[in-house]
This record gives C-alpha cells, structure tokens and sequence, in this order.
C-alpha cells in the first residue's frame, strides 16, 4: 500500500521549485530563489538534478548582457509531480498533520 | 533547506509554493493597463474639445487615428515587459487572450458600424445614428474583458471596473436620449477610464509592490 516516494522529490528545495513550475508556465531562475530563499548556488545544483532526470527544461538566454535562466516543467515532470503526490496520500492518511 | 524531511513537511511545501505562486502579482502588471487608462482618456477629452471647437464636427473625430501608434507603442511596451518578467503565469495566457480577443472584437464592431452608417440599406442618407453607438458598444465590451480579467486573477477592484464601464454605457445612452448631446460620452468614456484602467490598475502595482 505504501508506495516509495520519488527520492528525487522527496528533498524539500526540489519539492519548492516543483510544485512552484507546476502552478506556472515557466519561471525565471530569480524567481525561483525568491520564492524557495535558497541561495544560488544550491538552487543552481538542485535545478541541474531536476533538468538531468527530465523533470524540467531549462532555457539560458541573455537579457541585454544579463545571463538569464529560465525553468519550465516538462510532461514528464508532471507526471513525475502526480505520481509523488498520489504516493504521500497514504502516508498523510496514517499520520494525518 | 535540501535536507531529507517528512512526509507532513512536504506536504506543506507543495501547499506553501503553489499558494506562493498563484497568489504571485508581478512589479508592473497592470502598466499596460495605466498605459492605456490614460491613452484613451486623453483622446477622448481631445475629441471632446474638438468638438467645441471645430465648426466641421466631424474632423474632430480623426483625433482616434491617434490610437494606432499608441497602440503601437502599447505594444512594445507590453513586449518589453513579457520580456522581462521573472515568472509566466497561466493566467497571464488567459488574460492576454481575452485582451486579444476584445481588440479583435473592437476592430470587428468598428467595421460593423461605419458600415452601417454609411451604406444603410434602408435609407439614402448616411445614418450617423450608427456611429453614436461605437462608444457604449466599446465601454460595454471593455467591461466584459475586464470583467473576466477580474475572475482570472481574482483582483476585486476590476470588478468595480467592470461595472464602471457598464454604468458608463447607460449614461452615454441616456446621455444621448435625454440630453440629447453626444459629446458628453466622450467626457464619461475618460471618466470611466480613469476610474476603470488606471485606478485598479496603480492599486494592483501597488500590491505587486507589498508583494515583494
């Protein structure tokens, strides 16, 4: 009954930056930091682990003579987000919060 | 914050995020809307005092070709803007669509009209009557894009907008039947904008602003 939970989701800056590009069409890297208050530098390594399995694409352009990074949830990612979320229920329903 | 945790704290980061993000209002969202708050009102005062002043009433309507290169400017200013948003919302892709809509809705109802006004089938003459009707017939649409927009992004001040525009179209007409002066439809048109666009819309930055 008890599913494993994706461990790649299951780590709470992914987790963030997931269920933030599930709810958008797509976010700038600053926004990303502003949301979850990661620093840079972990969020830079924990977006790299989320594009490396599929989960996100993610765009380097430059905006003038400003790098930009721009994130934005792939199908796979998705699915990858429903079925996390179908996995936790049971474990909610026995520890409810 | 990339260390292993509970099922019940990660439940509460997936509420926390998309909460974050859906409640998320962008610095500048409602430019385009002060923009064109402020565009047409001023051109509708223009065509208003033209109408005073010229003795050919009808020159004083060509003050509305000014709306194309402010449109034109509108639109670089809105692309500008997209360009530099840090996050792009579905609801951004729902409102700029229902503003797509209503543009093409305005050109629509536009050609309609002048049609209308001046290949009447059932009369010789031009029937300027037609014309009289642009004005309620815009205000009543900006109000049924905006009413949408208000639901979209669940902002209470476009409702008052919305309901601004629809009080603005009764006037014109009662404007037109009672007083039987068609200028002062262009006098509620600014009204209507300011208090419309540009007001919810300095309110809504305003928020963006706390929002940061």
């Amino acid at each position: 009954m008890f599913k494993d939970l994706d461990p790649l989701l299951h780590s709470q800056l992914r987790l963030a930056v997931m269920s933030l590009l599930i709810s958008v069409k797509e976010a700038d890297f600053v926004y990303l930091k502003e949301q979850t208050g990661a620093t840079s530098g972990n969020l830079s390594v924990q977006i790299d682990k989320l594009n490396t399995a599929g989960y996100i694409d993610i765009q380097k352009t430059f905006q003038g003579k400003m790098p930009r990074t721009v994130c934005k949830i792939t199908d796979k990612g998705i699915d990858a987000f429903d079925g996390y979320v179908k996995n936790l229920k049971p474990y909610i329903k026995r520890n409810p919060v | 914050m990339d260390k292993k945790f509970t099922e019940q704290e990660s439940l509460a980061v997936i509420g926390e995020m998309i909460d974050r993000a859906r409640n998320n209002v962008q610095k500048g969202s409602a430019n385009s809307l002060i923009y064109y708050g402020y565009a047409v009102a001023l051109v509708a005062m223009l065509n208003y005092i033209l109408l005073q002043a010229l003795d050919d009433k009808n020159m004083s309507f060509a003050v509305w070709y000014l709306m194309i290169p402010l449109a034109i400017a509108g639109h670089f200013l809105k692309r500008k803007l997209d360009r530099s948003a840090i996050v792009k919302t579905h609801i951004d892709g729902i409102i700029a669509c229902i503003w797509k809509g209503f543009s093409v809705s305005i050109i629509a109802l536009i050609i309609i009209l002048f049609s209308m006004a001046y290949f009447d089938p059932y009369t010789t003459e031009h029937s300027w009557i037609y014309l009289s009707l642009i004005t309620p017939m815009v205000m009543i649409m900006t109000a049924m894009a905006e009413f949408g927009m208000a639901k979209a992004c669940r902002y209470r001040p476009f409702y008052w907008g919305a309901i601004f525009f629809w009080t603005g179209a009764l006037l014109c007409l009662l404007s037109y039947v009672v007083l039987k002066k068609g200028d002062v439809q262009f006098i509620i048109l600014a009204v209507c904008m300011i208090a419309g666009f540009v007001i919810p819309g300095y309110s809504l930055n305003k928020k963006a602003k706390q929002n940061v």
